[in-house]
């Protein structure tokens, strides 16, 4: 009921101003050219004397009034007829005086670049509209065209990194570990288990589908939301900032441009050898078995067997059995500690990367309308071998203008295609396993999860199939995995201007993806052989095999599909009378995302005539394996899912200037939506911002002569953020791998019922400066920002007699705050150019409430951002006190501030006090500094990143890991070489002495101890870009070809560690160098 | 021109809003597939087939069937060290309890199911279903509940009952409604009108699925908290209207001696299957590495041709026994469920109290027969020996219902009526006692309930 009068209400609202601006058109007759007594209306255009672009927001100011142009550049200004100047004005350009005749017609003016400045896109989109920068208030974040290109990346927001101030990559590896998380944020972290990461925008709508589907060669600028001001037109789903992806359009009345672009990246191989990921050497790897087979660990395994052993507890096992001799031992295990499976890898597994990139475009218009076509492929061949990525992508954006210009049309069709394959991996093997024999054949090896030659030999009589594991023979016909992603995109818009200040703009967006994965393991693959050999049922007395398994290829099909529709109508009020400048908006829109998730498993699946066995197998029943005491079904992988997001949002935002020295901003917004299930009257969050800035320049009593251009500028106001995971009816969760032991489906209670949940809320604050000084050489912005997190989802405790331990509700709190410094400075400007800017961060969080008091100290400590604690970090990392080992070399810790050995107790005490908060695991203090050098036709330009204020836990000797079960050696170990290993070691070291059987507890005290902490500050050169640029080429002319080299990952300047641990991926391989060239034509 | 485009223009936002704000269908649409709010009877017996028949490991860690020793007792957690040796802070300052919280959870989810079955009304076809549901929910409620009354308060005296501290009654979903403890008479009573309401929905043992409730299972589990108040005439009752419903034992000679799973999940003994919660390593069986080991009092009792010696334990290399598998499949915690042996031995111990010594010899002979080698099943002679036919029938209690959670019980309960069992332990060097009828046979509520709701604490 109540959503009915609120949209009675609204519908009225808009009816209301629509009748306005009718009565508003019928009182201002004033057309055209046509004059009116002494005053006239003077139209025209502004571009850019450079590029030819039309330029949005040029100030103009004649003596009867004062004009702004509009997107395309046009203005219409009131003048008197014959007399009088016209002023045009525009940051980054030089200021011009026309004296108005009046001959004036259809004016063009062209201005031209300020001397000495870097141009700057002036005009920030927020998604929902343009907005002159000098009238904004809030805090914005511009990448243009040239800086976005600057790198050479498959992925767009790699091309931010380092480039943007306050937005902050944290990509530790590839799958990121729980202690090193990956991700990208905007100031901070202000939410705990909701969505994290920032908003995305692609051409004023939500991007719903996958940031890889987009070709940056279309993208012509990003904008980055980052207080209330700015990102609270996105609502409930802007906490975490915005990122306004633009892409590329024509321009009207301009002759056909094409563009092309290739480049190709060179990457070197992994570095095997890197400290981040530490090996022990094969003779180390045998010391440890050896040592292992005298206490008996593997026993059970050469028992029963079928389980692998290793060569070389196979060498001590014919040892100990007098099989072999005591010499002819020593020769064997001198030979295996010779090889280095690590370099086979190099030579076999992996290999250089290459990249190639290459973009088509053709832009243009005519009278009337604008067009810019391009197309776009991506050939990636990865690290590994068999891995490999495709892109293709074509874009369409046109426009069309009708009734003199009243209206536009646009249409953006995007369609992109990505594959990607990888093939199957070699993991798990002995440091001198070898992956192929002295003539170059593939060898069969044996590991820890696998099975003993011996058995494979024998088992099944010869009647199974092959059970050997090749991994070479695997790179050829081993698994693959092959990813099929097809992404399309439809924004259409139809823009009506009734008046000079009336705009009125319907839009429509849809996307839909859909993505296939097939994991397809031939009859051929290990994986397969082994999978139909387990579930083989051998007779016990005829030694008859009977496959349970259909003897066949295994192939596992998923596909995940969205569609996302979008719409929105909108009014755009804007105007200017006298020293006033007014611009609001209000509109409302609706957005309805779906995803649909299904899979299956095909068995005896043959490749060509795709049909399969399925139908032949007892997927219900439980099979008793052919060897061991195992037992377990055939999965049939069938799921299904599928999830509605819907959300309908008011909003309205405005701001109004006063003679270019005050402005005053304010929005609000309402989202509601189907998340919650409440009643509709509570689904909806308002969300407000107010915002301030005042031109000091600009005043008459402002002298300053060095001093261009000073503005300061302040926000308050609230973003809100979703938890998808949440509800206010008692929901549960019956998915079908829930199931009971008598294989009965069963419901398990999610949530509890809450009707009083809420949104989350963020609140803002930011306070900043612009200044220019001396001529354009100079320019910082600054933005002090403070930001605090209300009613964040979190766990609180509860009564257990209600039958549930905790519950999730608007209970914890996070509180944020941090600084944004950008300064570039144009050092020298004569025949060579040099440019730098400086990035300077600051981003410091805490949790501030949270309600449910977690468990042992250890529970803290290994996983903190799940058991966050008041007043620290998100991402805080804590630490055992340790003390060092005692004359045993064992380690000693603290239990109660006491010096401990109770491994047990120390390591889930629950008192707090005998923690060590180590610091952050996300840099607090980071950004940049980048130069650009240009002399002649050459440009050169690098960046060199700094991180400050974070710490990560080195990976040392962990005796728990060394001994898995059974006696499997992990072999990744550090500081195996530095372990206690006598009385008196203690002095010097403080890595525990290796025990037998490990005890986990006295493992965890060493393994997260505050002595495994390292600084993870660190300065790197990024990159280097050298450009060549050049007009013509014997008769062939351009407008532009620039020709570049790029290198990236180039190496790390200052480390605070002392072991060579590249911080930013403590736990795996850094990433390799690059190598790019590419060329850019324009015709 | 110019009007006809407003008037279009003016259109479509009034179609688009009034389609947003009408249409208020379009916020109402449920999220995920996987989001259930259950409304159909089938929602409501997902719900139920959640394994929520969950019991407190306690009160096997509590009582005298296995010893450890110190070292694999000092690296034990606090509440396993702790309840071994009744200290008196049992848990610690250890937080979210789950030998409180899982029966409270049972008891959620029961009141879920009933609060939607409230809202259903079914059709005829469904009426069946309907009720049956209705009492899997009560005997669930019932279970649970009584789980707690059993392990959190004290033995129940007639005379003190209305006086003695019970447990909080949730009849209730909600969440927001804290609840105080009720008496105990009260509690018990909460109980046993569950039961019978759940009695005369309940129809008989279906499938394999044995998480599900039956008749049977109702009156077994009458038959159990009768005997366990003293109140053995109907104990005897319950005890035969179980065995009337069913009364299937399995013979011991027709189950492997060397599997080391010699219970299948579903057998014909079983009445209805429950199991401790699995935290405690002195109770796991099974898995390595195992720190304790059985009594060697318990032990001893056992003679050579007695099946369950093979089928229930296994020795080690010093030829000291543990435990091998739960009564139910692969399971490694305690069966705490009901089966068809215990209320064969309900119905002999009642048949020994009032003084019907033959027959309860009988009924305890039927059950040793599937027990021993064929052939090697001792004699009423043999059994009774010197002593008395109530003291065979515990004695074989104690060796029947091993490692199913009620030994402890059975203890408390012996002591009330005067048998003045006193327990001790050693651990090097130090001997701790638990004397008959001490308060810390009772185990105290958990610190965090005590902290959010203000319930009252036991004393102990």
């Amino acid at each position: 009921m109540a959503t009915k009068n609120k949209g009675v209400l609204s519908y009225g609202f808009l009816c209301f101003m629509f009748f306005n601006l009718s009565t508003a058109q019928a009182q201002s007759p004033e057309n055209g050219e046509a004059a009116e007594g002494q005053k006239r209306i003077l139209v025209g255009e502004v571009r850019s004397g450079t590029d030819h672009k039309t330029i949005e927001g040029v100030s103009l100011r004649s003596d009867r009034g004062a004009a702004m142009t509009d997107e395309q550049g046009k203005f219409r200004i009131p003048v008197t007829v014959n007399a009088g100047k016209l002023e045009v004005r525009h940051i980054g350009f030089q200021p011009q005086s026309i004296d108005v005749n009046a001959n004036m017609k259809q004016l063009e003016i062209l201005l031209h670049p300020l001397e000495n400045q870097i141009e700057e896109v002036e005009v920030v989109s927020t998604g929902y509209q343009q907005l002159p920068k000098e009238r904004a208030t809030g805090s914005f974040v511009q990448i243009d065209n040239e800086l976005l290109n600057r790198r050479v990346s498959t992925n767009l927001l790699d091309r931010l990194d380092g480039v943007a101030s306050g937005l902050q990559f944290h990509t530790s590896s590839a799958g990121s570990d729980r202690f090193n998380p990956s991700f990208i944020q905007i100031r901070g972290r202000s939410t705990l288990n909701a969505n994290h990461q920032p908003l995305i925008v692609v051409d004023n709508f939500a991007y719903d589908g996958d940031i890889s589907s987009i070709n940056p060669n279309d993208v012509e600028s990003i904008t980055i939301l980052k207080d209330a001001a700015a990102a609270s037109t996105w609502g409930a789903r802007s906490g975490n900032g915005v990122i306004v992806i633009k892409t590329k359009e024509g321009a009207r009345g301009r002759p056909t441009k094409i563009a092309l672009t290739g480049n190709f990246t060179v990457g070197a191989k992994p570095d095997l050898y890197e400290p981040s990921m530490p090996q022990l050497s094969p003779a180390e790897y045998i010391e440890v078995e050896q040592f292992l087979f005298d206490q008996g660990a593997y026993n059970t395994r050469i028992r029963n067997g079928w389980q692998g052993i290793s060569p070389a507890v196979d060498i001590f096992r014919n040892t100990r059995d007098n099989v072999i001799t005591s010499s002819d031992s020593l020769r064997m295990v001198n030979e295996l500690k010779k090889m280095d499976a690590r370099s086979e890898l190099l030579s076999h597994y992996y290999r250089q990367s290459l990249q190639q990139q290459y973009n088509l475009n053709f832009s243009g218009g005519g009278n009337n309308n604008q067009f810019f076509i391009s197309g776009g492929y991506d050939d990636n061949r990865n690290n590994v071998v068999n891995s490999y990525g495709k892109r293709y992508s074509i874009n369409a954006n046109h426009a069309y203008l009708f009734f003199d210009d009243r209206m536009r049309v646009t249409t953006n069709l995007v369609m992109t295609s990505s594959k990607s394959g990888a093939g199957a991996q070699v993991a798990n093997l002995y440091p001198y396993d070898r992956l192929t024999n002295d003539q170059g054949e593939a060898m069969a090896i044996t590991n820890a999860n696998g099975l003993s030659h011996s058995f494979t030999d024998m088992f099944g009589d010869g009647k199974l199939l092959d059970w050997k594991h090749r991994p070479l023979d695997e790179l050829k016909r081993g698994s693959t995995l092959l990813g099929d992603r097809t992404e399309y995109r439809l924004n259409t818009a139809v823009d009506y201007r009734f008046n000079d200040y009336f705009k009125a703009s319907v839009r429509y967006g849809f996307e839909k993806g859909v993505s296939e994965s097939v994991n397809y393991n031939g009859v051929e693959s290990f994986y397969a052989r082994d999978m139909i050999n387990r579930f083989a049922t051998i007779d016990a007395t005829s030694g008859e095999v009977a496959f349970n398994l259909p003897v066949g290829g295994i192939s596992n099909n998923t596909t995940n599909a969205f569609t996302s529709s979008n719409g929105r109508v909108q009014l755009d009020f804007a105007k200017n009378w006298g020293k006033h400048e007014l611009n609001a908006i209000a509109g409302s829109e609706v957005k309805d995302v779906q995803t649909d998730r299904s899979g299956v498993i095909y068995y005896g699946h043959d490749p060509l005539s795709l049909a399969n066995q399925n139908a032949s197998i007892d997927f219900s029943r439980i099979y008793n394996y052919s060897y061991g005491s195992g037992s377990g079904r055939i999965s049939t992988g069938a799921s299904q899912y599928n999830s509605v997001d819907r959300f309908f949002s008011y909003f309205t935002n405005a701001s109004y200037t006063f003679d270019r020295r005050y402005t005053i901003s304010g929005s609000a917004r309402r989202d509601e939506s189907n998340l919650f299930g409440v009643a509709t009257n509570q689904k909806g969050v308002p969300l407000w911002s107010a915002g301030l800035a005042w031109t000091l320049s600009n005043e008459k009593f402002f002298h300053v002569p060095f001093i261009d251009h000073l503005r300061v500028r302040t926000t308050y106001g609230y973003t809100g953020n979703v938890d998808r995971s949440l509800s206010a009816y008692l929901t549960a969760n019956s998915a079908s791998h829930l199931i009971t032991s008598y294989n009965q489906l069963y419901a398990d209670i999610v949530n509890p019922p809450n009707p009083s949940l809420r949104w989350e809320r963020v609140g803002n604050l930011n306070m900043g400066i612009d200044v220019m000084l001396l001529s354009g050489r100079l320019s910082l912005t600054a933005d002090y920002w403070r930001k605090k997190g209300t009613d964040l989802i979190g766990p609180a405790p509860i009564a257990p007699q209600t039958g549930v331990s905790t519950f999730t509700g608007n209970t914890a709190s996070t509180s944020s705050r941090g600084l944004d410094i950008e300064l570039t400075s144009v050092n020298l400007d004569g025949k060579i150019k040099w440019t730098s800017t400086v990035l300077f961060n600051i981003a410091q969080d805490k949790v501030t409430e949270y309600l449910l008091e977690t468990g042992s100290n250890y529970t803290v400590i290994s996983s903190p951002s799940a058991n966050p604690l008041e007043g620290y970090p998100y991402w805080a990392l804590f630490s055992y006190r340790y003390k060092g080992l005692d004359n045993e070399g064992s380690p000693i810790g603290y239990l109660d501030g006491q010096e401990s050995t109770e491994y047990n107790s120390i390591v889930n005490s629950l008192n707090r006090e005998d923690l060590v908060y180590s610091g952050s695991r996300v840099p607090t203090h980071f950004g940049s500094f980048r130069n650009t050098l240009s002399y002649g036709a050459f440009d050169l330009s690098f960046n060199i990143i700094y991180k400050f204020g974070v710490v990560f836990r080195r990976a040392s000797l962990d005796n728990s890991s060394l001994y898995g079960s059974g006696g499997t050696v992990t072999p990744t170990q550090a500081d195996y070489g530095q372990r206690w290993q006598q009385p008196g070691d203690e002095l010097h070291t403080v890595v525990p002495a290796m025990i037998y059987p490990a005890n986990g507890f006295r493992s965890r005290l060493y393994a997260f101890s505050e002595s495994l902490v390292e600084s993870a500050a660190n300065i790197r050169l990024q990159d280097i870009r050298l450009g060549y640029t050049l007009k013509k080429i014997g008769g062939l002319s351009f407008t532009d070809l620039n020709i570049f080299t790029y290198v990236n990952n180039l190496g790390i300047l200052w480390r605070r560690n002392d072991y060579g641990i590249d911080p930013d991926y403590p736990t795996s391989f850094p990433q390799p160098r690059t190598y790019a060239f590419g060329i850019q034509a324009q015709f | 021109m110019k009007t006809k485009i407003h008037f279009f223009i003016t259109l479509a936002f009034t179609l688009f809003i009034v389609y947003a704000c009408t249409n208020s269908d379009f916020l109402n649409v449920k999220p995920n597939s996987t989001i259930l709010t259950p409304s159909t009877l089938e929602d409501v017996q997902k719900l139920l087939n959640h394994n929520i028949n969950l019991c407190s490991g306690l009160a096997v860690m509590s009582s005298d069937e296995y010893v450890v020793n110190e070292q694999d007792w000092n690296v034990a957690t606090a509440i396993e060290r702790n309840a071994y040796v009744w200290a008196k802070d049992l848990y610690e300052g250890t937080r979210g309890i789950l030998d409180w919280d899982r029966p409270f959870r049972a008891v959620f989810y029961a009141n879920n199911a009933l609060a939607v079955l409230q809202t259903l009304e079914p059709r005829e076809a469904e009426q069946v279903m309907y009720d049956d549901l209705k009492g899997q929910a009560l005997f669930k409620r019932a279970f649970a509940s009584y789980e707690l009354i059993r392990n959190f308060c004290k033995p129940y005296e007639e005379a003190s009952a209305e006086t003695d501290l019970g447990i909080p009654i949730r009849k209730e979903p909600a969440i927001d409604r804290l609840v105080q403890r009720s008496n105990l008479a009260d509690s018990y009573q909460f109980v046993l009108d569950d039961l019978k309401r759940a009695a005369q929905l309940l129809g008989p043992r279906l499938g394999s699925n044995l998480f599900r409730p039956n008749d049977a299972a109702t009156h077994a589990l009458l038959a159990r908290i009768y005997l366990d108040m003293g109140r053995y005439a109907e104990a005897e009752l319950h005890a035969d209207s179980t065995l009337l419903l069913y009364d299937r034992l399995i013979d011991y000679n027709t189950v492997s001696t060397t599997s080391a799973t010699p219970f299948p999940n579903t057998h014909d003994e079983l009445i209805f299957n429950a199991m401790t919660v699995g935290l405690y390593s002195f109770t796991t069986s099974g898995s390595l590495p195992r720190r304790y080991r059985m009594s060697e009092d318990l032990m001893d009792s056992y003679v050579a041709n007695d099946l369950r010696l093979q089928l229930y334990f296994v020795s080690d290399n010093e030829g000291r026994y543990i435990m091998k598998r739960g009564y139910y499949g692969t399971g490694l915690y305690p069966f705490t469920g009901l089966a068809v042996d215990e209320i064969y031995l309900v119905k002999a111990e009642c048949l020994a109290r009032s003084g019907k010594e033959e027959q309860a010899v009988e009924v305890l002979l039927a059950l040793l027969d599937k027990r021993y080698v064929s052939g090697k099943t001792p004699s009423a002679n043999d059994i009774l020996d010197d002593k008395t036919v109530l003291e065979v029938v515990l004695e074989e209690r104690r060796k029947e219902l091993v490692w199913r959670g009620l030994r402890w019980q059975d203890i408390k309960r012996y002591n009330r009526e005067g048998y003045n069992i006193t327990l001790t332990r050693s651990l090097g060097g130090q001997t701790y006692t638990l004397p008959a009828n001490d308060p810390r046979f009772v185990f105290p509520i958990p610190d965090d309930e005590i902290e959010y709701s203000g319930i009252t604490q036991n004393d102990r």
